[in-house]
């Protein structure tokens, strides 16, 4: 569960990101956040994982009062989650396969557990053929897919895709969309930026619509 | 793949950076090391003359003799008969002023004479004072005309030799202090490079311990690679010097007299290069995670 009560984020006191943001996505929920550029969207993400803090008003998600979270939680907190960036953050001198595993890697699971997951999802993101390849070698489209699987590979409690189907073909893109509800299938909660109209229609989900800073609309 | 080759490129730079420092610190130490040796070598034997009545007899020389040797700032006497002065003073002064050798009036008034070595305890300025206090002292017992202690020319070596050892010790702090900002700004650019690869292990969950760690470690290698780099480079020098000295200047006997670092040494310096790499890590970790979060 998300839950953003009364929130505020300001830069210098003058640019105000988010302004009194009160919404609550329960557990398992697939959410479309939308709105046009600087409507506060990577704010927005930014609150959830903890990279920033607000500057009044509350976050909770799942067990974790971002507010007050101490920073030996915070490694712990961002555990549960599985975030796909708008620029991917992949590792330049890692190879597919390693990008991929790092969750896993972080968390110490067996070697053999690790194998069996990367070839899972590198096999559901269709990249089961690249993954010796650097990013540097990979294009858009793959690159964003490699990040997609670093991002569910420990199947995190919340996920978080910031424009995560901007680089890929429509045919891609759907693919990738069901990616998305088979792991919110599972009991994640997902919450997916997008300027895809046309996705947001088809799919028939719950939308937040930020503008300016604000929650224009939120539908379901 | 690219990347790759790029790490491999900043580690070579900073293992190399690190290593001319430590190169140059490692030699200015040796350096300074010896040459205080040198000095202390050259003065440490400190020695008096006792120069007894012309007329004295021997029950007066084995009395003086037997009171020098009694005096716990001693380490040897020997004693020099009328004959054997005027002898020595015949044999160094014949060279060039041969007309003296047939001065009997001259050679009459040379005194039979000890002389006093002193036990090589403490500093040359300690040496020096003592020796000092032991001529006036001796000055006064019956049957000695006159002490020399050298003392001027000790003083001036003594001030000498303490000006070279100040003059070590201050180019040597400000060499350590470059050598820090050396080290420092090497690991901070060679951390800097890596502050997007911290972000992301950070944001999927890494512990600070998980992200600094293999860092530490690599800075750890840095500093032990660039030291034995260092301490290869003063090695090849003091074999070199050693022979050439041995070869070219056998005269001064230096390469008897210099000497290489010491195992307590080499683990003291060690131990600094490490403790001062890794204090450099840890603050520009901390400058890192300020800067990323301002």
């Amino acid at each position: 569960m998300i839950e953003f009560s009364h929130l505020y984020k300001s830069y210098d006191k003058k640019i105000h990101a988010l302004k009194d943001i009160n919404l609550k996505i329960g557990a398992g929920e697939f959410v479309f956040l939308t709105g046009p550029s600087g409507a506060g969207k990577s704010t927005f993400f930014k609150m959830i994982t903890g990279y920033d803090q607000p500057t009044s008003g509350k976050i909770i998600v799942g067990n974790f009062d971002l507010n007050n979270i101490k920073e030996s939680d915070l490694a712990d907190y961002r555990r549960k989650l599985g975030i796909v960036f708008q620029d991917f953050k992949l590792l330049p001198d890692r190879t597919v396969y390693e990008n991929v595993c790092l969750p896993l890697k972080i968390q110490k699971h067996h070697e053999s557990f690790i194998k069996k997951r990367a070839l899972e999802v590198l096999d559901l993101v269709g990249l089961s053929e690249k993954i010796e390849q650097f990013p540097e070698y990979l294009s858009g489209g793959e690159q964003q897919r490699t990040a997609i699987a670093r991002a569910i590979i420990h199947q995190p409690g919340v996920l978080i895709a910031d424009e995560p189907t901007g680089n890929l073909d429509p045919e891609m893109s759907s693919k990738i969309i069901d990616v998305f509800e088979k792991v919110c299938a599972q009991g994640t909660t997902v919450v997916i930026a997008t300027h895809d109209h046309e996705l947001v229609k088809r799919k028939n989900k719950k939308v937040i619509e930020l503008m300016n800073g604000s929650v224009n609309k939120m539908s379901l | 793949m690219k990347e790759y080759k790029q790490k491999s490129i900043q580690r070579v730079t900073a293992i190399s950076i690190i290593g001319a420092t430590f190169a140059v610190i490692l030699g200015f130490y040796l350096l300074s090391k010896n040459i205080s040796h040198i000095l202390s070598i050259w003065g440490e034997s400190n020695k008096l003359i006792v120069y007894l009545d012309s007329e004295s007899d021997d029950t007066v020389r084995k009395l003086t003799q037997s009171r020098l040797e009694k005096n716990i700032l001693v380490d040897k006497v020997m004693f020099f008969s009328k004959e054997q002065a005027i002898e020595d003073f015949n044999a160094q002064i014949s060279g060039y002023m041969s007309g003296l050798k047939n001065d009997t009036a001259l050679l009459q008034v040379i005194p039979p004479y000890f002389e006093v070595y002193l036990k090589s305890e403490g500093s040359l300025e300690e040496l020096n004072a003592k020796a000092k206090n032991l001529a006036l002292e001796v000055r006064e017992w019956i049957g000695v005309e006159d002490v020399s202690n050298g003392s001027l020319w000790t003083e001036k070596y003594s001030k000498l030799s303490q000006s070279v050892n100040a003059f070590f010790m201050f180019l040597g702090l400000i060499l350590f202090i470059l050598s820090f900002f050396v080290v420092s700004s090497s690991i901070k650019s060679h951390l800097f490079q890596r502050a997007k690869e911290i972000e992301i292990l950070e944001m999927i969950g890494a512990t600070k311990f998980y992200i600094q760690r293999p860092i530490f470690l690599e800075s750890f290698g840095i500093i032990s690679i660039a030291f034995a780099i260092g301490l290869a480079v003063n090695s090849a020098l003091y074999y070199y010097f050693n022979s050439f000295f041995d070869s070219q200047l056998k005269l001064l006997n230096l390469s008897q007299v210099f000497r290489f670092f010491s195992v307590l040494e080499l683990i003291i310096a060690f131990a600094i290069s490490i403790g001062m790499g890794l204090i450099v890590t840890r603050l520009t970790f901390s400058r890192l995670y300020r800067y990323r979060h301002a």
